[in-house]
């Protein structure tokens, strides 16, 4: 233990002072580091070789420290290693080019593979099934459309009757397609709710700022708890949108002042392509979002169970009941066209 | 909420495949490292300082030696070397008179209310006067609360040599308290720390 006079030094110094902005400027400048501080084929090198075998070592290791910052108005920030991963997003958000003006004759268009886990209930009776969908969206500002094919990957016998009873139902189309047209763009209707682009690019540099902008729109745009809804406009704006940079840098930024959002690291996704993921989980469902950190796009999303889902009769705690993979992003001429 | 088990040594071997890892140390380690570098070069100074510790210790964490399961040394050790060019700043904080009188919720408030004005004066000037081996390892032990085999790994030397810079550190500094506080003056109490 020190002695009097050394414990009396300390008395020659000044108190500690507050670490608050100081420690939200250094995590800052870490993250720029880690994301900048090696080239880029060698950071590619060191993702695939952390993704190798190493996906449950990147869940199971993948630490929270949860720190409430004085000032963070109610809103807790992820740990260090979430904002630093998301922090990775932002930059290769920010490093994009600029969204080209999608209007008449310029659409984006997305395409994507998903496999969801559905279980029906009819009379008593349950029945799951996997179903694989290829989804292709085009969208510009007056809106866009989908059009999504689906088969059943696996099913019990008799249930592709069902199955495809169930699709004719519910689709009213030739069974397995579905073709919507005038649907409103992802980014119209985040201005509905008061979450412009232009909103959300004003506070790219202000990540509380964006994330209080997704808590006053979050139950404006869909009815789940609002940290649920606030994860879900961040998937929603990273997918299918013509989000300016700013605004996409802004949405990962926000991320992190997200309850219950963390980093779970360097991951594959389905096709093999490493990413970061982040995820929440609530009742019961685990989502993660896998994201390019070159690039920022979202890969794929994972839905897995962690405890009993209503909705999901049966299914162990575990499953991976869903997951959507993006493929092909590019602007077309036509709602018709492909790349 | 889940609470991460890791040692600092694991974090650091981590981060080497995963890098954003790295930020787990950072959540850890942060305030202490700023919170003493804030004492001693103040909060704007500290604050520099601090960030650039984490960037030298990131880009410097392939040489971390694995051995080590508590990383706070040698972040200290890095933050020392760092606010060198600090050194200035903290010897004009300490010789400016009257600025730095610890608030009442000082954790060390009873020391000092045992040390009046004059006598706090004279340890400023003392201390400013110190060289700045062992002010680092006088702060370190007395600011940071690292034991000597701590504050040897931060400094790259011995326990021994630690121990040597914080005695030559107290006498200087009781040489210059003892005409007015006599009880103070006992250089050997700090080696038996």
């Amino acid at each position: 233990m020190p002695d009097t006079l050394t414990r009396g030094v300390g008395t020659a110094y000044p108190p500690a002072g507050d670490p608050g902005d100081a420690r939200e400027a250094a995590l800052r400048a870490l993250a720029r580091e880690i994301d900048g501080g090696a080239p880029r084929r060698s950071r590619r090198r060191l993702a695939l070789a952390a993704a190798t075998g190493a996906v449950a070592v990147t869940l199971a290791g993948a630490g929270v420290v949860r720190l409430v910052l004085p000032g963070d108005a109610g809103l807790p920030r992820a740990d260090a290693a979430t904002v630093a991963a998301l922090e990775t997003g932002a930059r290769a958000a920010e490093g994009a080019p600029a969204a080209p003006v999608l209007g008449p004759g310029k659409y984006l268009y997305t395409r994507s593979s998903s496999v969801d886990q559905v279980t029906s209930v009819t009379g008593g009776t349950s029945t799951t099934y996997l179903v694989q969908h290829e989804r292709q969206s085009w969208f510009n500002a007056s809106g866009g459309r989908l059009v999504e094919s689906g088969r059943p990957l696996r099913f019990l016998a008799g249930d592709r009757a069902f199955w495809e009873s169930e699709v004719r139902r519910l689709q009213n189309t030739s069974p397995g397609t579905s073709r919507v047209s005038g649907l409103p763009s992802v980014s119209a209707r985040f201005a509905e709710v008061g979450a412009s682009d232009a909103a959300l690019a004003e506070r790219v540099d202000d990540p509380r700022g964006a994330a209080e902008l997704l808590r006053d729109a979050a139950p404006r745009y869909g009815g789940a708890p609002r940290d649920q809804e606030m994860f879900v406009m961040v998937g929603d704006g990273l997918r299918e949108t013509d989000f300016s940079p700013g605004a996409r840098a802004a949405l990962f930024r926000a991320a992190a002042y997200i309850e219950g959002v963390r980093s779970i690291g360097t991951v594959r996704d389905s096709r093999g392509r490493a990413g970061i993921g982040v995820t929440r989980e609530s009742d019961g469902m685990r989502e993660v979002l896998i994201f390019d950190p070159e690039t920022s796009q979202l890969l794929e999303e994972q839905r897995r169970t962690t405890g009993p889902i209503d909705w999901l009769p049966g299914v162990p705690t575990g499953s991976l009941v869903g997951r959507s993979t993006y493929l092909v992003s590019a602007v077309v001429g036509s709602e018709t066209a492909t790349p | 909420m889940t609470t991460d088990h890791r040692t600092d040594a694991a974090i650091v071997a981590e981060s080497l495949r995963r890098p954003e890892a790295f930020a787990a140390l950072f959540d850890r380690h942060f305030d202490r490292i700023h919170g003493y570098l804030s004492r001693r070069f103040g909060p704007q100074a500290a604050a520099d300082a601090a960030s650039e510790t984490f960037l030298v210790a990131f880009r410097r964490r392939g040489s971390y030696d694995p051995a080590r399961v508590d990383a706070l040394p040698w972040l200290f050790g890095i933050a020392v070397r760092v606010a060198r060019s600090q050194r200035r700043t903290e010897r004009r904080m300490l010789r400016a008179t009257g600025v730095h009188d610890a608030p009442p919720e000082d954790p060390h408030a009873t020391v000092d209310a045992r040390l009046g004005a004059g006598e706090r004066e004279a340890l400023r000037r003392a201390l400013a006067g110190l060289r700045r081996q062992e002010r680092d390892a006088l702060t370190l032990f007395a600011l940071a609360d690292l034991t000597y085999e701590e504050i040897a790994v931060a400094l790259g030397t011995t326990p021994g040599t630690v121990a040597s810079r914080i005695f030559r550190a107290r006498s200087r500094l009781s040489g210059e308290l003892a005409a007015l506080r006599p009880a103070l003056a006992n250089p050997k109490e700090a080696v038996d720390a």
